[in-house]
């Protein structure tokens, strides 16, 4: 280190940045907070209408069986379950999977709209990379969630029973927790590491 | 739906404690890697003589506070003496038996003591670290020293750094901004099971996700091996040291918040003796929860920075908030997990058809429920070559005992603060014969 130097902590943003970057006006921090409640709103009205939303899960479903798979599907109407056939031609083959309260992905959503909404209110990580981040892992828990749902029907159709205890209870749960981590490792990611944080200022080695 | 939320509530203390792990056990290896090092850096490293090769640009003071350390203190001051840059200045904390006539006869001329008398001693390691600064300052004051090139290493009664180690730490200030460097510790006295697995906790996970957390510039600064500038303290204040029972992990943060950067270097550590009863070490770490849990008190001032990144703030932010959202939630989340599967056998073992598929499931659950487990019995073993496969992996799994530990320490450390109980007696130390003590006690 050189005497001259003086040892100085990071600088702050100079005042007129800090104002323009950090500072939202009032105006911005009135949307936030308004973005915030409806996100806890939201999760609040998923909760209360778990039903209708266990019932959205189903049809989609039986859609993605139907429409990418081949596989003859139809949901319930107002119910979480999904109907699929065996094998084309077989009218007796037809199977039910109800979409219950641990198997709906529901409840990874509240957590992470709640985290969302507290981050939105806490103001200091910009509100786009918030709801991109949000959108991106909830995106990726319910499209984990169709995914393993789909699995499980396709096991079943394949393999029958054995096909389904596989893939319900031990293939399921692993998909389930890595699709969970990777949510919140992108979460992480997408919301507080931008460009800026990257670290660019490190020591060099010794 | 209650049993939905207890999955959830599971699933996600797994997820952020693995989001966390992975995150900053990643980042530590990306920076051995950066650093042309690999995990088993100082696996190896002998202690005692840390000024070799050190630059001489920089004024070093060591600062030991102690109460009642005569067994340990004549070793460690031995170990610190040396160098024409370097004093050692002892803060006897009020002692009852020859601290400091112990400290002055292993460092003639090169230590200073501070003795502190009841009613004024004994009021908190916080305390005896601001009187031995008070007497720092004093000294680089007197010998016209430039404030700018001080740097202050607080260190245990029974620390020892590694050889050389000063040669790697003092480098690392010559970036302006860099306030602290914390380097990893390792157990000395690692002879038995408990002292063992407290090493493997130092050396294998904290040290490595130290080493990540270089990233972020929030290395957690310990109260061993804690190098600090004098003008980062100055600017805290006159007593930079708070009466917080991990005063250590409240400096870092308020270097933080005034924009200094945390550091650590992997080519440097530091040594100190194991808790080596079951009791004192629940009562070690009860101390260290509640000064840890205590510290979500600044949360406030950490998201309200604008001298810390928004991953800064989120990494210090998730470090100080484990206890809160890992520790206490997963000591029920454990138990439920546990008879869940005591209930549940018949459904996840089960729909096994044959002895491939049964020794499939068990594989598949294993590997799911002990991954943390090899994971980190995995590093250590890198991490000490020294350690058998079999050593490093029983060590892994012995979480599923010494989780009860943290379980204890999390709930008891929760009780005191809603009782409002603050204060501590310090972990007594072990009688130990040290090569650098022996030498110096004939000189």
């Amino acid at each position: 280190m050189s005497a001259a130097t003086t040892p100085s902590p990071s600088p702050s943003p100079s005042p007129a940045r800090r104002r323009r970057k950090d500072q939202p006006g009032p105006l911005m921090v009135a949307a936030r907070r308004l973005i915030a409640l409806m996100l806890l709103v939201l999760a609040v009205w998923a909760i209360v209408n778990e039903q209708a939303f266990r019932a959205g899960e189903a049809w989609a479903v039986s859609h993605i069986l139907d429409g990418i798979f081949g596989v003859n599907s139809m949901a319930v109407a107002g119910e979480p379950l999904f109907v699929f056939q065996g094998r084309a031609g077989n009218e007796l083959g037809w199977s039910g999977l109800r979409i219950t309260m641990q198997c709906t992905v529901l409840l990874f959503l509240v957590p992470t709209l709640f985290v969302a909404a507290m981050a939105l209110n806490g103001r200091r990580v910009p509100g786009r990379r918030i709801l991109l981040a949000t959108t991106a892992a909830v995106g990726l828990l319910v499209v984990a969630n169709l995914a393993r749902c789909v699995m499980i029907a396709l096991a079943m159709n394949q393999w029958g029973r054995a096909g389904y205890e596989w893939t319900h209870v031990l293939v399921g749960s692993i998909v389930m927790l890595a699709a969970a981590l990777v949510a919140v490792l992108v979460f992480v990611r997408l919301g507080f590491f931008g460009r800026r944080d990257r670290p660019g200022r490190r020591v060099q080695p010794a | 739906m209650i049993l939905g939320v207890f999955n959830v509530a599971a699933t996600l203390v797994i997820c952020l404690a693995a989001g966390y792990f992975i995150l900053t056990m990643g980042a530590g290896i990306a920076t051995l890697r950066r650093h042309d090092t690999r995990l088993h850096v100082q696996g190896q490293a002998s202690y005692g003589k840390p000024h070799e090769d050190a630059p001489s640009e920089l004024y070093v003071y060591f600062l030991v506070p102690c109460l009642n350390e005569a067994e340990v203190i004549g070793g460690t001051v031995a170990g610190l003496i040396g160098n024409p840059n370097a004093t050692v200045v002892v803060v006897d904390d009020g002692s009852d038996d020859a601290t400091s006539d112990v400290a002055l006869s292993h460092g003639i001329g090169e230590v200073q003591v501070v003795r502190r008398n009841l009613p004024d001693a004994r009021k908190g390691k916080g305390e005896a670290l601001n009187a031995g600064l008070a007497r720092i300052r004093e000294l680089v004051s007197y010998r016209e020293q430039d404030e700018n090139r001080v740097i202050v290493c607080v260190m245990d009664a029974d620390g020892r750094l590694s050889d050389k180690a000063l040669s790697y730490v003092l480098p690392l200030f010559d970036e302006d901004d860099v306030g602290g460097v914390q380097l990893a510790v390792r157990i000395r006295n690692r002879h038995n099971f408990l002292t063992r697995f407290q090493d493997f906790q130092f050396w294998s996970m904290s040290a490595v996700t130290q080493f990540g957390r270089e990233r972020t510039g929030t290395v957690s600064l310990g109260g061993n091996g804690q190098f600090t500038r004098l003008v980062a303290l100055n600017q805290v204040g006159e007593k930079p040291w708070s009466n917080s029972l991990t005063e250590d992990l409240d400096l870092a943060v308020t270097l933080a918040l005034r924009g200094w950067r945390l550091s650590t270097t992997p080519f440097a550590s530091v040594d100190q003796q194991g808790v080596d009863k079951l009791g004192l070490l629940i009562k070690q770490r009860t101390r260290w929860y509640q000064g840890h849990m205590l510290t979500a008190r600044r949360l406030p001032e950490i998201w309200r920075s604008r001298k810390l990144s928004h991953g800064s703030a989120l990494e210090m932010s998730a470090y100080i908030m484990v206890p809160w959202l890992l520790d206490l939630p997963w000591s029920i989340l454990y138990q439920f997990c546990i008879l869940g599967l005591a209930a549940n056998h018949q459904v996840m073992f089960g729909f096994a058809d044959g002895p491939i598929g049964l020794v499939s499931i068990i594989v598949g659950w294993y590997a799911l429920a002990f991954a943390p487990a090899l994971a980190t019995g995995f590093v250590y073993l890198r991490r000490d070559r020294t350690v058998g496969f079999f050593r490093a992996m029983a060590l892994g799994h012995s979480f599923l005992v010494m989780n009860y530990v943290s379980f204890i320490c999390a709930w008891r450390s929760l009780a005191r603060i809603l009782r409002g109980e603050t204060s501590w007696d310090k972990t007594a130390r072990s009688r130990e014969q040290l090569p650098g003590a022996e030498a110096a006690g004939t000189a």
